[in-house]
């Protein structure tokens, strides 16, 4: 076999394995020329790596991590992240077995957020987010659940500490139930969906949607808040420990 | 129905995808930048190609197919746009070409004089190179990705990069060791 450069330069890169490689060897123990040029090729190699590595350690100018945060994503990508969610709700079988109320509550609630997601509405998205605004979030921010607002639209059901040391709140409004967790954005929407429509009692925790009770019990670090802790956790303004 | 008060319908259940990507973008920066340093031997010019090259991919993030790598698609952007930009240049070049800034090397720096040196002595060898060993040679000399890894970013079949690769290296190494070090 006659070695090419190009099956040298791979050996010497580590990229030649099994029959070929212990050719390679074979013929290299007989050729010390071959060996040398191996030898050039892999410090060539360090040389490069050892050049550039610099670089690594150097601190990021601040235009480029702007740009990575600030750049908005292509609207087609966002539709295509709600829509994957929605896919595996349908797919999920517990979706199928209980899916009594037929697609056209699905389309009538559609058309309810439509109504939600808008400047004026208790939703807006941003950077893929969705967050609470208007009086969701100002109740979210102020109303205890000791003591509710009964002139308030927006029903909070409990408060907690999430694993990852945010405060979230359950909410109700109108034919909502949802769960919010507050960060550096405002209350982020973890879960979303329609309130229990046959118990009519939207205001009990117990009534809460099957995936915002689930959120929920993912989301949640031991128990909910009391009231003394609730109350801390607002005049602190929910930050984050 | 086993349990009460369950909805059926889930209208939005959000992950944080988004904000992942974007996590992990910023975790690509370095790698991006030391890439970029290998194409455009100018530090300004590197970190105009990252910031173009991020911007690019977050406008035109559904065009990345999700389960693939990131970091394949985020450099084969940057070749591209660095390509592009060259044959623009070429263009533009022919009519005003400036040896003085064609030498001009920017160096960070933080680098000592001897370092400073060396440094601009690899740049330089690497500005000589065509521009497709280049991009191949930042692929995988200067980023350490394999053979296969470089196919794949720049979607061409492995005997390209094994190919490009040996021209490229027999150049720089008749550089750095003179003549001797090239032949065999």
């Amino acid at each position: 076999m006659n070695l090419t450069q190009e099956q040298l330069i791979a050996y010497a890169d580590g990229e030649v394995s099994g029959e070929e490689l212990r050719a390679i060897e074979n013929q290299l123990k007989a050729r010390p020329d071959l060996r040398l040029f191996v030898e050039r090729q892999r410090a060539l190699r360090q040389r490069l790596e050892s050049d550039f590595a610099p670089l690594m350690g150097e601190a990021i100018p601040d235009r480029l991590l702007k740009a990575v945060s600030d750049t908005p994503v292509s609207p087609r990508w966002r539709w295509r992240q709600s829509f994957a969610g929605w896919k595996e709700t349908l797919a999920s079988r517990r979706f199928l077995l209980q899916s009594a109320v037929p697609a056209g509550v699905a389309l009538a609630l559609g058309l309810v957020i439509g109504v939600f997601i808008t400047p004026q509405g208790s939703f807006r998205i941003d950077q893929g987010a969705m967050l609470a605004q208007g009086a969701l979030s100002t109740a979210l921010d102020r109303q205890l659940v000791s003591a509710q607002d009964s002139a308030s639209l927006v029903h909070v059901g409990i408060s907690f500490r999430a694993k990852d040391g945010r405060y979230c709140r359950t909410f109700s409004e109108a034919a909502l139930s949802g769960v919010a967790c507050r960060d550096a954005n405002g209350w982020a929407v973890a879960a979303l969906a329609a309130s229990p429509a046959e118990s009519g009692s939207y205001r009990m925790a117990a009534a809460m949607p099957e995936t915002v009770r689930k959120t929920v019990e993912d989301l949640i670090a031991g128990e909910p808040l009391d009231a003394a802790a609730e109350q801390r956790a607002r005049d602190d303004g929910w930050r984050a420990r | 129905m086993e349990e009460p008060g369950v909805s059926p319908v889930v209208i939005v259940a959000m992950d944080a995808s988004t904000q992942s990507i974007r996590n992990q973008m910023a975790a690509l920066l370095p790698r991006l930048r030391r890439f970029a340093l290998s194409l455009t031997a100018n530090g300004g010019d590197a970190d105009d190609l990252v910031q173009d090259t991020v911007e690019r991919a977050l406008r035109n993030l559904h065009q990345w197919q999700q389960g693939t790598r990131l970091d394949s698609w985020m450099f084969r952007i940057a070749q591209n746009l660095w390509i592009d930009q060259m044959r623009a240049r070429r263009v533009r070049a022919v009519a005003a070409y400036d040896p003085e800034a064609a030498e001009k090397v920017a160096v960070d720096g933080a680098r000592d004089a001897e370092a400073r040196l060396t440094f601009a002595d690899t740049v330089k060898a690497l500005q000589d190179l065509p521009e497709d060993q280049r991009v191949i040679v930042g692929l995988i000399l200067v980023d350490g990705m394999s053979y296969r890894e470089a196919a794949d970013v720049l979607n061409v079949p492995m005997g390209t990069v094994t190919s490009r690769l040996a021209r490229a290296r027999m150049a720089l190494a008749a550089r750095v060791f003179g003549d001797a070090g090239a032949s065999r």
